[in-house]
């Protein structure tokens, strides 16, 4: 970039390092986004239902991405169709809130349904929130392309971000399991 | 003089007032002598015998010695001691409401007599406040070299306290509600025998004399802009204190306002910016600018050659360099808010993908590219969710070595991009949630960024200082 003369002072632009030699880079593929910022943990068997299991990324900001655990039941099937309409009167795609304090957001519980899948072969499985909190954003792209909630879980599939109520994140967070437990468990099933 | 007003200045003077107060009582505001007040007033201390024990019915004293000459001295003492290197100053008076009351006592007994004498009469008068800062004004001068001026920026407030206000007042608020706000117009507003039945004709000699409470002052906002770079990724703008505990032992804030606050003598120090960059986002190229608002300032005179040394004792630290370094007035500050908004940045983004190089013309055919990009979720904790749209003015992707084979692919892009848009997430597309993104862009979901530059801020502000 020029810099217009003007504002000439004198810096010398060589002895600012370049931007390659700016951050060290390791020796193996660098981390992720999700590596680098969010803690990853699991809850199995939601609702005492099989195979009911998710992943839950947490932010160093307390925010939490749902998706879908590799081990979920709805793995390897083919979506059909996403209703969002889960009740009578609560419709997740129609989520209106304001703020930064988003007022007016609504609130699920460990266990609520977030939406309801129909497979090809004919099931119908509901997809659950596995924590507690506000439900800051459903997404909406699975309206239109449900399979990306299979094939890319941790990325554009994801489910929901959902929000935990400050005081009892912690107690949240300790009560899903660690990545280490999660893995341990499923060689050992 | 014209004898009806002689008359009925000594009337004034019989009932107690000082002679200054009896003469400004009966001069226009618009006619108002310094020398006539002064010479009123050395009559009154050549003639001690006059009522010499009892305080003036107007001023509670304010124009008799000792209090004067006392008030006067510790202004001056004040002035000189506090610092303030303001070349000019202007003089507030908090009087007490009674002073007010007493003066519009006085003014109705003048009007209702000069009405009998000459009903064309003004009946407008000198207020104690303007009679005293006239008085007053060359002695402070005299003694501190600073000049008055209503329009100063630097403003004293005398305080004045007095015994006996309450019982003062209370016979007008059984009648009306007084505030110390407007109650000139409030006093105006009331009818005049209304105010005479429950106050009397005229004021009551004094028992105590007003007393001198404090003195202060103010000094109106000084402004310094300048331009800003930051050489680390491990600094943020301000201070970084999360549930009151630093998590970050400096700031750019910090590291350019010290060598400042240590020479302005300021109460606060207000840091605004055109926008700010990550903690981990350096600031190369011009600098981005910034404003300091000095708040009551002592010190106020930053010259070319001390905004040179401040600049020095700055960029001492390694990780900011501040350059352009400037006094401005507020009204230039609108030009750096709406930079923030408004103005186009320039970054430059070292990013990689896993494997081979994608095709980067693909990149650099696609600007100006409209996006929708979704706050953050790094900072959607503390922020609204929105989806904004934002524009890519251009783009320009260069394959790059980093020098180590992880069997990835570098390059980086230069972007320039509309105000507020996230550049990080532009690249990985944070979930989906920045649409396009570099991602959908080359079609490869290793897309990330490792590290960012800002390049430039587009704004010419402030003026380019000559070195
Ligand atoms: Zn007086």
């Amino acid at each position: 970039m020029d810099k217009p003369s003007v504002y000439d002072f004198g810096i010398d632009d060589d002895s600012v390092p370049p931007i390659e030699r700016s951050v060290d880079i390791t020796e193996n593929v660098p981390p992720t986004v999700v590596q680098r910022y969010f803690e990853s943990r699991y809850a199995t068997n939601v609702n005492d239902k099989p195979n009911q299991d998710y992943s839950v990324l947490i932010h160093s900001n307390n925010l939490c991405i749902l998706s879908l655990a590799s081990t979920h039941v709805l793995m390897g099937k083919t979506i059909d169709k996403i209703d969002f309409q889960v009740s009578g009167n609560t419709d997740r795609l129609s989520n209106n809130m304001t703020g930064k304090g988003k007022r007016g957001a609504q609130i699920v519980q460990a266990g609520s349904t977030l939406c309801k899948v129909h497979c090809s072969d004919g099931e119908e499985h509901k997809i659950l929130s596995a924590i507690p909190g506000k439900l800051v954003q459903m997404n909406s792209k699975l309206a239109d392309t449900p399979n990306i909630m299979l094939d890319k879980p941790d990325d554009l599939g994801f489910i929901a971000i959902v929000l935990p109520q400050k005081q009892r994140f912690e107690k949240i967070r300790d009560g899903l399991l660690t990545k280490e437990q999660y893995t341990n468990r499923n060689s050992t099933v | 003089m014209d004898q009806n007003v002689e008359e009925i200045q000594q009337n004034l003077l019989k009932f107690g007032c000082c002679r200054v107060c009896a003469v400004r009582h009966l001069t226009k505001p618009s006619a108002i002598n310094v020398k006539t007040l002064i010479s009123a007033s050395e009559q009154d201390h050549d003639e001690p015998k006059r009522l010499k024990e009892n305080p003036c019915i107007a001023c509670l004293g304010l124009f008799q010695n000792p209090q004067k000459d006392d008030i006067i001295n510790k202004i001056i003492s004040y002035l000189k001691t506090s610092k303030y290197d303001s070349d000019t100053f202007n003089l507030a008076f908090n009087l007490p409401m009674c002073t007010i009351i007493r003066g519009h006592s006085i003014a109705l007994y003048v009007s209702k007599l000069r009405i009998t004498f000459n009903p064309t009469f003004p009946t407008a008068f000198v207020c104690a406040k303007d009679a005293w800062k006239l008085m007053a004004e060359d002695a402070i001068v005299k003694a501190t070299g600073k000049r008055f001026d209503v329009h100063s920026p630097l403003l004293v407030t005398v305080g004045f306290h007095y015994k006996d206000i309450k019982d003062e007042c209370d016979c007008l608020n059984a009648i009306i509600k007084l505030s110390n706000k407007n109650l000139q117009n409030i006093l105006s507003q009331m009818d005049n025998k209304d105010f005479v039945s429950q106050y009397g004709e005229m004021p009551s000699v004094p028992e105590s004399v007003i007393e001198f409470k404090s003195v202060d002052a103010r000094h109106e906002s000084v402004y310094i802009a300048g331009r800003y770079n930051k050489w680390s990724r491990t600094l943020s703008q301000t201070p970084w204190i999360v549930d009151q505990e630093r998590r970050l032992e400096s700031s750019v804030e910090e590291i350019i306002s010290d060598p400042i606050k240590k020479r302005a003598l300021a109460d606060e120090f207000k840091f605004s910016a055109s926008g700010r960059e990550d903690i981990d986002v350096r600031m190369l190229g011009r600098g981005r600018p910034f404003a300091i608002e000095l708040v009551n300032p002592k010190q106020t005179k930053f010259s070319y050659e001390v905004l040179r040394e401040i600049e020095n004792e700055i960029n001492t630290d390694p990780q900011v360099t501040v350059t352009h370094l400037q006094n401005v007035v507020r009204e230039q500050l609108k030009e750096l808010k709406s930079g923030e908004e408004f103005k186009i940045k320039v970054y430059k983004a070292l990013c990689y993908v896993e494997g081979e190089l994608p095709d980067l013309e693909k990149l650099n055919n696609c600007a100006p590219l409209e996006i929708l990009q979704y706050t953050p979720i790094r900072v959607l904790h503390r922020r609204a969710n929105m989806v904004r749209p934002r524009t890519i003015h251009s783009m320009k992707a260069v394959a790059t070595k980093v020098g180590i084979d992880n069997g990835c692919s570098f390059f980086n892009v230069i972007l320039s991009t509309q105000a507020g848009t996230y550049v990080k997430e532009f690249v990985h597309g944070d979930f989906g949630r920045t649409n396009p993104c570099l991602r959908t862009v080359f079609e490869n979901d290793t897309v990330d960024i490792l590290a960012l530059d800002v390049l430039d801020i587009e704004i010419d502000w402030p003026t380019p200082v000559k070195y």
